[in-house]
């Protein structure tokens, strides 16, 4: 049984812009336990990266309005100093993001960076350091770690400087490891090695796994639980088999229905009409709406609560439990009538 | 690395060597009027002439004159290392006091390097992130004022409000440093400041764009996910990642500085290089002239080489051109 | 002239020869040499991006090409666009021998084939107007008509609003700017459209309503599509035939369906294992084949066959983790005919039904 290790309460982030307030994130709950992998999916606009760059503090507070409560081991993050906030940054809380090209600086060998992120939180002499980076590139497995630790990030291929930013990660043992877009950039072989790695790594350290992505077949593949946003709102929340096998919110069937799907017969894609809303002047109500063939009269009104439907499985719409299921069956039935 | 070092070093080679024929052809072989003539003085004979163009070598074919030109350079004459001959004007070798000049311009240019560097990469980090408040707006300004103020107009300006007007300036003159080390100093600083003020507002805004660039990097996001101290963040990220164009421009600009500071030494009345040439274009003292050319263009070429080697250790991904 | 010629005024050429592919390339290699040295300039090696790659486009199909990074997929498209010069062999566009021809000889035939970019934000001059993007083809190639009312068809056939004429790439959408790339690779009803990962850079409901629109225009014009991607899911939904690439070589060609569930290459099993598809229906309960060590670089290509140094096939055969058979060492396989048009350049390839296994994990 897992403890939850992040629990986030009402999460909601604003931007303040020249062109209005940006409504990135509203009102978002979730937990992450240890020993287990939530996915974030979401496509562009959906607030998924926005969320996590609030929960490690790395948004300009300038002109970024965060409310909400987000808990990880007991302390609210949104009300630490900035002091112990840092602190957990890399050493709590891990972070790997998508472009290792550019997100390892050009400048600095890959050993130092990694001997920056341990001696920026623990007082340890520079040659202990540089062991500790050799032994954590040796556990991603890079060959050779011991020359590999004095190479320059241009000099490493696609996949090694993924695993060096994974090792930086995850070089301080931190419960929480937060994937943004791991395996975007790379190859599909490679994508499957390091999804294999976080998900070893995962079970080794028994730590809690945040994997964020637009890919829908990454999330199945890697994660037990699984949370769709859109718009900056979760629209549904649940196991992996319930949310890919048993979906029950209309986006969430838009999106599996957009995508090709193996099998036989080779099913014409059903697009979700229209394009992501406008996160100034988000639609009232449900965000979803315009572009769902199932609303009806209090859809532009009335926000559905993320609520649970009796079964752990979560989502946010108005419409009943059957309701659902008939639509849900109707849509699969069409599909399939459909010829390529 | 090796290998781009030694490309450049050649490439060089061949640059001082097309300075030294283009500076001969533009010198001697060009111009109408008769270098013997300027030699020889006002009151020439036809004799002396043929005296003075025999021992100038002016008899010799151009090509034989530029290939002694070159040689008496690299092998060095009578008056030292390397041969810059005869002064057109005091008839006396040129090298010793060229390089007397060349000396005083050094303490004025390397004085105003470190004043410009300091002052401008304060600046444009300090506006960097200080972005759109009235810091970087003054700063900014600042910066406007210092390109846009010729020299000479700021040279006298400071000399009137400083010395003539509130008298805790110098005046102008140059006193050497084993003489008198205060008054060294004291009479440096405000032409130090005078030459810096126009390349620290340069730099400024240089730098503050590099930073700016710089501050969006995803890499400076992985170091405060890192946990990395925002002060940290600042100097030994996005400093460091700022500050290799500007080293490079550093080092071309301080080399034309050199070669160029004319203004401020006659402002000041500060016996340099450049006053020396301006002193030697008004006499038509072709001796001198060429060979104010040719150390002038050697200096920039070897800035140039310096500066690419320097920006090929400060940056490891241009190692492999 | 077809009513579509009357109402754009583009002429439609008619086929050299029918019947014959529309694309025919052969034998054809492509090398970017790597030059060092201090003084003089001299090459030292190579990027083998193409090497030895033939297959055939019958009109009216959609061709699949597909391969990671450094399999010469994209330079095998520029190739055949003539957008690069073939180091040698042969291209053979709608009858016409390309591969040697000057870019004046080439002129008549740029139009009838165009391309569209993966990138919807860098393919766009964001200086010019949408009008202007899309009318570029007709002010290059000198079409006579009505320019504007061309534009404006041509939009609302890509299910954009005409009245965004003058509107600048800026204002719209990724999928947008791309519904705009293919308008201008349509405005000369060309033969044959190169899509170069054409869906890659966008959100996945977007990616669905580009792919149905290019599904719909093939079926209305009769276009013929070259599609590239390391998508596999896409790149199998809208192909005919898929040909799998792998360090500038074709190793595997197929009908879709075939390659898909019954692949015959190592590398071909392996590239599908590897594709996530936790969230299919139909998924099969196969392992994932996890290939060790990193995508190679095309400059210094092994011997024999490329894929030899990682085949999990060749290791199992030999029965050792670190040798493989010495034909797979020495020689490079050519495309063999498997049945049913299915193709594979393999010494060892895979039996129907045959799982590729992992290989003994060190």
């Amino acid at each position: 049984m897992s403890d939850a290790l992040l629990e986030v309460r009402d999460l909601s982030v604003r931007f303040d812009t020249p062109d209005g307030v940006v409504k990135a994130v509203d009102g978002l709950s979730f937990t992450v336990g240890r020993g287990e992998s939530l996915g974030v999916v979401g496509e562009s606009g959906s607030g998924k990266s926005v969320t996590f760059m609030a929960i490690m503090g790395l948004l300009n507070r300038a002109y970024t309005d965060i409310e909400g409560e987000v808990l990880f081991k007991g302390d609210d993050l949104l009300t630490l100093p900035q002091s112990d906030l840092r602190a957990i940054r890399g050493e709590g809380i891990g972070m790997v993001f998508q472009d290792p090209m550019t997100s390892l600086h050009p400048l600095y060998r890959v050993g130092a960076q990694i001997v920056e992120a341990i001696r920026a939180h623990r007082e340890v002499p520079k040659t202990e350091a540089w062991k500790e980076a050799v032994e954590i590139l040796r556990l991603v497995g890079i060959p050779s770690p011991e020359e590999r630790v004095r190479s320059y990030p241009h000099e490493l291929s696609g996949g090694m400087r993924q695993r060096v930013m994974i090792a930086m990660g995850l070089v301080l043992k931190p419960d929480l490891l937060i994937a943004d877009e791991p395996t975007t950039a790379l190859d599909v072989t490679v994508q499957a090695q390091i999804l294999d790695l976080i998900e070893a790594l995962k079970q080794e350290l028994n730590i809690g796994v945040v994997l964020i992505s637009h890919s829908l077949g990454v999330i199945a593949d890697v994660c037990q639980r699984v949370m769709v946003m859109y718009a900056g709102r979760a629209v549904e929340l649940g196991s992996r088999d319930e949310v890919f096998l048993n979906p029950v919110h209309p986006y969430t069937w838009g999106l599996l229905e957009s995508i090709p799907q193996g099998g036989a017969q080779s099913h014409r894609l059903i697009p979700i009409e229209g394009s992501p809303p406008s996160l100034i002047t988000p639609p009232a109500g449900c965000r979803f709406h315009p572009r769902c063939p199932h609303r009806f009269e209090p859809c532009d009104v009335e926000r559905p609560a993320l609520a649970d439907r009796g079964s752990g499985h979560l989502d946010a719409c108005l419409m009943t439990s059957e309701a659902k299921a008939a639509a849900w069956a109707g849509r699969q039935a069409r599909r399939n009538a459909v010829p390529a | 690395m090796g290998r781009y070092i030694i490309r450049r070093l050649l490439w060089s080679i061949v640059v001082i060597v097309a300075v030294t024929l283009f500076s001969f052809l533009i010198f001697y072989v060009l111009p109408s009027t008769d270098p013997a003539a300027a030699f020889a003085g006002k009151q020439q004979t036809a004799e002396l002439k043929a005296e003075v163009r025999k021992n100038l070598g002016l008899d010799k074919s151009k090509p034989v004159q530029y290939l002694t030109f070159v040689k008496t350079l690299v092998v060095g004459d009578k008056y030292g290392w390397p041969g810059f001959n005869k002064s057109f004007n005091t008839r006396d070798g040129i090298h010793d006091e060229l390089f007397r000049r060349l000396n005083v311009t050094l303490q004025l240019a390397i004085g105003a390097l470190v004043i410009w560097l300091i002052m401008g990469v304060l600046i444009g980090v300090l506006s960097a992130l200080k972005r759109r408040t009235k810091w970087d707006r003054a700063a900014m300004g600042f910066a406007l004022l210092g390109i846009s103020t010729p020299v000479f107009f700021l040279g006298l300006v400071s000399l009137f409000v400083f010395w003539f007007k509130l008298k805790i300036a110098p005046g102008t003159g140059f006193v050497h440093f084993s003489d008198n080390p205060g008054q060294w100093f004291t009479h440096l600083l405000m032409p130090w400041i005078v030459l810096a003020l126009l390349f620290a507002a340069v730099y400024a805004r240089i730098v503050r764009g590099s930073m700016l660039e710089v501050m969006g990097e995803d890499y400076i996001r992985t170091a405060r996910a890192k946990g990395v101290p925002e002060r940290q963040v600042i100097t030994r990220h996005m400093l460091r990642a700022s500050i290799t164009p500007v080293v490079t421009l550093a080092g071309i600009d301080f080399a034309v500085l050199l070669s160029s500071a004319v203004v401020t030494e006659s402002v000041f009345n500060i016996p340099g290089m450049g006053a020396y040439v301006l002193q030697a274009v008004n006499n038509q003292d072709l001796g001198v002239v060429m060979a104010v050319t040719v150390l002038a263009a050697f200096f920039v070429t070897l800035a140039s080489l310096l500066v690419d080697i320097l920006y090929a250790f400060l940056d490891p991904r241009v190692r492999y051109t | 002239m077809s009513t579509d010629e009357a109402q754009t005024g583009v002429p439609s050429a008619a086929p050299a020869v029918t019947g014959s592919p529309l694309v025919h390339v052969e034998h054809l290699v492509k090398e970017f040499p790597i030059r060092r040295g201090i003084i003089l300039q001299r090459q030292i090696g190579a990027v083998h991006a193409v090497e030895d790659v033939s297959f055939d486009i019958a009109t009216g199909e959609t061709l699949g090409l597909v391969g990671e990074s450094g399999c010469g997929k994209s330079t095998t498209a520029r190739l055949v666009a003539r957008l690069l010069e073939p180091t040698s062999g042969t291209i053979i566009f709608d009858g016409h021998d390309i591969s040697q021809a000057s870019s004046s000889e080439m002129r008549p035939l740029r139009r009838e084939v165009q391309m569209v970019f993966q990138d919807p934000y860098a393919s766009l001059n964001p200086r010019q107007s949408v009008g202007q993007i899309i009318s570029a083809p007709f002010r290059i190639h000198d079409i006579e008509g009505d320019h504007k009312t061309m534009v404006q068809d041509l939009m609302a056939r890509v299910g954009m609003n005409p009245e965004h004429y003058n509107r600048y790439p800026h204002e719209f959408s990724g999928g947008q700017r791309q519904r705009i790339g293919v308008a201008r690779a349509l405005a000369l009803r060309p033969k044959l459209i190169i899509c170069d990962e054409p869906v890659s850079a966008l959100d996945v409901s977007i990616q669905a309503q580009i792919v149905n629109l290019l599904e719909d225009l093939q079926e209305e014009f009769g276009l013929t599509y070259l599609f590239i991607s390391h998508d596999l899911g896409v790149v199998r939904h809208v192909s005919d035939r898929v040909a799998v690439m792998y360090l500038g070589r074709i190793v595997e060609v197929g009908t879709s369906e075939r390659l898909y569930n019954n692949p015959r290459h190592p590398y071909t099993a392996a590239l599908l294992s590897a594709v996530p598809k936790g969230h299919e229906e139909h998924a099969s309960g196969v392992d994932r084949i996890v290939l060790t060590g990193d995508v190679p670089s095309p400059v210094n290509p092994p011997p024999g066959c490329p894929f030899h140094p990682r085949c999990p096939k060749a290791r199992l055969i030999s029965g050792s983790e670190t040798e493989v058979p010495e034909q797979c060492r020495t020689a490079v396989p050519m495309l063999q005919p498997m049945g049913d048009g299915q193709e594979v350049a393999c010494w060892f390839p895979l039996e129907p039904g045959e799982k590729l296994q992992q290989a003994a994990t060190a």
